[in-house]
């Protein structure tokens, strides 16, 4: 394994996030209460977001997990064991929720050839949400998000925890900068890369980015079943090899998809993709 | 007096050890086992002290199913529980039938749920009357690559592998899922029926081998 931070790769989101983070005292907000942990959890979650709410604009949840020490949880894509964690956030009047965005993982290979990604201490996961345009200035929407997860040291312990907090609709003239920074620096979270060289063979892609010399692959949930990625999933070369193994498919003639997060070395930089591409059929590849 | 007691508990503590640690196996290099191929063969000692080995139970005709388990597992733990007894109750499908159930825990030694009264607690408490082997070097279960607990195995009497993977379709760790695949692959292999799902993916915990 190569030498990555020891939690989270959010490179390029690092510089947005401050900004999110400074914003915060800015609008005098308050910050969600921890919830009460019991003694035995090892997993626990709160908010850090603002509490003001504004009709028709938008906004970012942030929850922040903190696993104890020398525990981990697990990334909501492909693991050799463990199952990833998840975010449940029930509906609310007059806000509309997106899909979470998780962090970067780090690989976890364990003796018996056992690949899984996981977190490790602290963490965010961004939850982007919509305040409706009907919403009235002057009531509060109460909001909450319930996280499960596997917790595992040297045993696995399923958990779950939650926040409650409540968000004041305000008019947009109450506040002193527009919520739209933050759902622009959500938005700048992972994407495809715009020039990638994707090849398949029957049961292998390959992926090339321009002046890349080291790539980490996660495949999320979505994404073929990777053969060795132990050996593929993480490798200084100037291209991504992942082979798929199809014996658990009920129909493994299917096309088959690379999907999931991408750490590329670019010029001697770390940058992270969301990539999802799926297999010509044989159709799509004639001229 | 004092030195014989002594001796006789370092005995009472050690014998055991030697016990768990004895597994011997005839292939222990890892593998990645396909349908078809034939069933690593091996000898573990079960919980009491007595060994096991695969190949005597199927020369003598019986089909083998083999459940790396684990007693902290809770993918395990969710197919013991009261209200569900996924595991147990296959088994007492087929107490007529010629099937050995037989549980591998490769968790290392030194491992908490490698703990011999833990396993002996637990099976007492799961209600687990059949043996199970500890696998303390992991030679068995790298032999046959199992990742998982549970990781399901299920072996004919020519000691060829015909079923590997999930014990069901459900892989958290909250409720049995509704398709147990070990039940249906061996209800098919009773009625000499092909097996419609022979490999599944499996779920569950990291075993623990070093």
């Amino acid at each position: 394994m190569h030498p990555h931070p020891h939690m989270i790769h959010t490179t390029n989101l690092i510089p947005k996030l401050t900004l999110i983070f400074l914003m915060i005292p800015l609008v005098s907000t308050a910050v969600a209460a921890i919830q009460p942990e019991s003694e035995n959890k090892h997993l626990s979650v709160t908010a850090q977001t603002s509490s003001l709410a504004v009709p028709g604009q938008s906004g970012i949840l942030i929850l922040e997990l903190t696993v104890d020490e020398h525990w981990h949880t697990y990334w909501p894509g492909i693991n050799d064991t463990g199952y990833g964690l998840s975010v449940d956030i029930p509906p609310a009047d007059s806000l509309t929720f997106g899909e979470p965005f998780f962090p970067t993982p780090t690989r976890h290979v364990s003796p018996g050839d056992i690949l899984d990604h996981i977190y490790e201490g602290t963490f965010q996961v961004l939850v982007p949400y919509t305040v409706s345009k009907d919403a009235v200035p002057g009531s509060r929407i109460p909001v909450g998000a319930f996280i499960n997860a596997l917790v595992c040291n040297d045993v696995c312990i399923p958990e779950s925890d939650g926040i409650s907090l409540m968000l004041a609709v305000v008019n947009p003239s109450d506040r002193n900068f527009t919520r739209q920074e933050a759902l622009d620096a959500f938005s700048a979270k992972p994407v495809m890369p715009p020039n990638a060289d994707v090849r398949w063979d029957d049961d292998a892609a390959h992926l090339k980015l321009p002046n890349a010399t080291h790539y980490t692959f996660f495949p999320d949930t979505n994404c073929t079943q990777p053969a060795d990625l132990i050996t593929q999933g993480d490798t200084e070369s100037n291209s991504l090899t992942i082979n798929f193994d199809r014996q658990y498919e009920d129909d493994p003639t299917t096309p088959a998809r690379l999907s999931g997060r991408l750490r590329a070395k670019i010029n001697n930089e770390w940058r992270d993709f969301d990539i999802d591409y799926i297999q010509p059929t044989p159709t799509e590849k004639s001229p | 007096m004092t030195t014989l007691k002594q001796l006789a508990l370092s005995a009472l503590l050690i014998v055991p050890a030697i016990i768990m640690s004895a597994a011997t196996t005839t292939t222990s290099a890892p593998a990645a086992l396909e349908i078809g191929d034939t069933a690593p063969d091996f000898t573990l000692t079960d919980l009491e002290g007595n060994t096991h080995t695969l190949s005597d139970y199927t020369s003598a005709g019986n089909i083998v199913v083999l459940e790396w388990f684990s007693p902290s597992c809770p993918f395990v733990r969710k197919h013991y529980r009261s209200d569900t007894g996924t595991m147990l109750k296959i088994q007492a499908d087929h107490a007529d039938d010629n099937i050995v159930w037989l549980r591998i825990n490769s968790a290392h030694a030194n491992h908490p749920s490698a703990d011999a009264t833990l396993n002996t607690d637990t099976a007492k408490d799961w209600n687990i009357t059949t043996p199970i082997l500890m696998d303390s070097t992991g030679t068995a279960g790298k032999a046959y690559g199992a990742k998982r607990t549970p990781d399901m195995y299920i072996i004919n009497p020519d000691q060829t592998l015909v079923y590997h993977g999930a014990i069901d379709n459900r892989s958290d760790a909250a409720a049995p899922g509704k398709t147990n695949y070990v039940a249906n692959a061996l209800t098919q292999l009773l009625a000499g029926d092909p097996i419609t799902k022979t490999t599944t993916k499996p779920y569950g915990c990291a075993i623990k081998y070093d």
